[in-house]
């Protein structure tokens, strides 16, 4: 795995001219390393990676983990795993771009193209002063499309990973009944996932229930009391062994109501039609048309949440291309295999008794042929019926 | 759902935003910043208090713009969110709530062009120095594209600046917070017996902070065991199953109603060895020790002496572990001010909310050697108050 991202990333350099690589977010230092992170909520620099097309890559760890590090990742060597400090910020910034730029000159990248994922001011204007023949220029975008397409490997991870998503997704329903919370609810999913060896949470996990928590959306899990009749929507997932899967399904606490029932099927018809869409070769807009049609046979296009229908999904929890709303989604594209998504049709129906907010979610693997649905858990059959 | 609370007076938001505003205002007049473009979830909250969408691995996916001088703020939220932030974020005109896209490419950052633009239009921002807290390449490019007048510079130190020392009303979201980890700490705790694996001990304890509506968990969350696990500390739980004489560090907190909290404790599984209990009591004294100096008019470096002097009478000098001593905490789960060796010596004031975690990490200890106490401490006129209060191991302290 680690040995085909190298190559790939390699390759991508190359198209986009660059001499050399720093990257500076969690996903991009393991795509170009395997550094499990110190992951965090929310965005810190505390780790880096550097690299260079036919030289091994450097690695920067937090000087806390720098002897586990070195004693745990073998395919590096002692010297290419080197401490680092927090350099967002003002305390250790000197401290640590010191650390960046020896290493750079190690790596004789004191001039060319060099990529950077993402930085502050004071960090770029540090390069720049001590190297000013480099011309630092965007990283990201290198890696993101080295990223597209999964590797043999990569593709057996997110198998692993979707089936820890499924067996939280099947905790958290059993347990669902009138009564407990939404945030209990999604604490029954957590329990089996950090057994399962959850590295973090793919993001701000969702268990929204009844009208007041689907219309206008909640995308959290709140102290709500989910009661009788209620829909309840649940968009879950995690970092598992390196890869991220995600999925959503929408059940009914009790028994539904027709309204309810018909804006499911609708969605359920919307999955199942994209999926029937994704194949090598098919465009972007085509899978989106896909399911704009089922909403429009069913008049219901008014309600569709329309700014994400999907988006790919691997070491990072959302990853470009995306499907959706072409005012606020990547560029169109076309399908080819070893891409992996995360299809999440939606609708948000306003005043439907119990809530009418219905998103179904699977994680799916464009193949030679087709696809694979790599998410398993079933669907509400009361729901269904 | 309040429970019973009609007489209750809890935390006053309201006060707790005007607050951070009157303080935020005074920071960015002091580093000379005419407007402050905040992309980091920590500083979002603070300048606006917006509900933040946490996302680990997409670093960019709000965003919230003030000028100096003026009450109102352009927030940008995830897309999926608009209508929801627009329907409660009550403190905030809904019309100046704009949609953000993931920021992911370059092609969607072009699109959000039009929104930043209208953003600084409605704010009447056309220039001056404007303080950023963090950029991609493609967005430097278009923030310049849009305001070519202005001075772009760091905006991270501003905030963090304003971020140190809390006022009354988040020092009491603080204290909610910590009860939070408090319970789930003696959750995980209750957990621990032979033959359960790191990760289900932890898994315990998350169950329970998501029971009380933890948001998102704090740092990286752990529990590590045994000699294996324990020497070189190994940051993450994994699949190994404890046995009897080993030690078990559980680190992990929170984010409740907008603050942080966390707290780390060391439990045993079974009974200790003798030199387990020395390591125990030597980090404990150490809390203790900073404890002591930890109040108004301190030097921070006399927090690090006194742990210092402690591990060094009990012969642990050389064991420590290589991050800081303590760190603030709030609205970022890891904020600035930190008392480490190298760094600057600043004094103590109340309003200042630290973790305080002295670890010790020794090889060699049958069991494993490391010991990770922390606490949440607030600085007060007075001295000092510590907000966490999970009960400590009764085997391995007296």
């Amino acid at each position: 795995m680690r040995s085909e991202r190298i190559r790939k990333v390699s390759e991508e350099m190359a198209l986009f001219g660059l001499d050399g690589l720093l990257a500076l977010r969690a996903e991009n230092i393991r795509y170009l390393t395997g550094l499990r992170p110190g992951w965090f909520p929310y965005f810190q620099i505390r780790n880096a990676a550097l690299f260079m097309p036919n030289k091994d890559p450097v690695c920067f760890v937090d000087e806390a983990d720098l002897e586990h590090r070195r004693r745990t990742i073998y395919w590096l060597k002692e010297e290419n795993i080197r401490s680092f400090f927090r350099i967002d910020d003002q305390i250790c910034r000197e401290k640590g771009i010191r650390t960046l730029v020896e290493a750079m000159r190690d790596f004789g990248l004191t001039q060319g193209r060099i990529g950077v994922d993402i930085l502050t001011l004071p960090i770029l204007n540090s390069l720049k002063k001590a190297f000013p023949k480099v011309d630092f220029v965007d990283g990201d975008g290198c890696v993101k499309k080295a990223r597209m397409i999964k590797n043999q490997e990569e593709i057996k991870a997110m198998r692993l990973s979707s089936i820890c998503v499924d067996m939280g997704m099947n905790a958290l329903m059993r347990s669902a009944k009138p009564g407990r919370r939404e945030c209990e609810l999604l604490g029954e999913a957590t329990r089996i996932y950090c057994s399962l060896g959850m590295e973090i949470a793919q993001c701000q996990s969702i268990v929204a229930s009844g009208e007041e928590n689907l219309v206008p959306l909640a995308r959290f899990a709140s102290d709500k009391i989910v009661r009788h009749g209620e829909l309840v929507f649940v968009d879950i997932g995690g970092c598992f062994n390196g890869m991220y899967a995600e999925m959503t399904r929408t059940f009914i606490c009790g028994t539904p109501n027709p309204d309810q029932k018909k804006i499911y099927q609708t969605v359920y018809k919307a999955l199942k039609a994209v999926i029937d869409a994704m194949k090598p070769g098919a465009s972007s807009e085509e899978v989106y048309e896909a399911q704009l049609e089922v909403y429009r046979r069913e008049n219901m296009e008014r309600f569709a949440h329309l700014t994400l229908l999907g988006h790919g999904i691997g070491i990072g929890g959302t990853e470009p291309p995306s499907f959706g709303d072409p005012s606020i989604t990547t560029n169109r594209f076309e399908l080819k295999p070893g891409m992996v998504f995360s299809i999440e049709p939606t609708l948000i129906v306003p005043g439907v008794a119990g809530g009418g907010g219905v998103r179904i979610e699977d994680e799916i693997l464009i193949t030679e042929d087709g696809n694979e649905v790599l998410t398993k858990t079933p669907y509400d059959e009361k729901l269904l019926s | 759902m309040y429970l019973l609370t009609d007489w209750v007076r809890r935390i006053d938001f309201e006060k707790l935003r005007e607050e951070r505003k009157k303080n935020l205002e005074a920071e960015m007049a002091k580093h000379g910043l005419d407007a402050l473009i905040c992309f980091r979830v920590e500083n979002i909250k603070y300048a606006t208090d917006m509900f933040p969408s946490w996302f680990p691995s997409v670093p960019i996916r709000n965003a919230a713009i003030v000028k100096k001088g003026r009450r109102d703020a352009v927030c940008f939220v995830a897309s999926g969110n608009l209508k929801h932030r627009q329907a409660t974020s009550y403190w905030i005109n809904p019309e100046q709530i704009y949609p953000m896209p993931l920021m992911e490419s370059r092609d969607q950052v072009k699109k959000t062009i039009p929104n930043l633009r209208r953003a600084f239009e409605t704010l009447d921002i056309t220039g001056g120095r404007v303080g950023v807290d963090l950029i991609t390449f493609d967005l430097y490019e278009a923030l310049r594209e849009i305001l070519p007048e202005a001075e772009f510079v760091a905006g991270e130190e501003c905030i963090n600046e304003a971020k140190i020392r809390k006022k009354e009303e988040e020092v009491k979201a603080l204290r909610v917070s910590s009860v939070c980890v408090d319970v789930a700490m003696e959750v995980a705790k209750g957990a621990i017996e032979i033959g359960k694996r790191e990760g289900e001990a932890l898994g315990e304890g998350m169950y329970e902070m998501y029971r009380l509506g933890m948001q998102i968990p704090q740092g990286i969350p752990f529990v590590a065991s045994g000699e294996e696990n324990l020497f070189p500390l190994s940051r993450f739980a994994t699949d190994r199953c404890f046995r009897n004489g080993d030690l078990i560090v559980v680190s992990f907190g929170g984010y409740f109603n907008g603050m942080f909290s966390e707290t780390k404790r060391t439990f045993i599984c079974g009974k200790p060895n003798s030199q387990q209990k020395k390591i125990y009591g030597s980090v404990y004294m150490a809390m203790e020790a900073a404890l002591k100096v930890m109040k108004p008019g301190v030097k921070s470096q006399e927090g690090m002496k006194s742990v210092r002097e402690v591990f060094r009478q009990n012969g642990y000098e050389t064991h420590t572990l290589k991050s800081p001593l303590a760190h603030g905490i709030g609205v970022g789960g890891w904020e600035p001010p930190y008392i480490e060796p190298d760094s600057p010596d600043f004094l103590f004031e109340p309003g200042m909310v630290f973790s305080l975690e002295p670890t010790l990490v020794v090889p060699g200890i049958p069991g494993g050697g490391t010991v990770a106490l922390g606490n949440i401490v607030a600085i007060v006129d007075k001295g000092n108050e510590v907000l966490t209060q999970c009960s400590y191991d009764d085997h391995l302290h007296d």
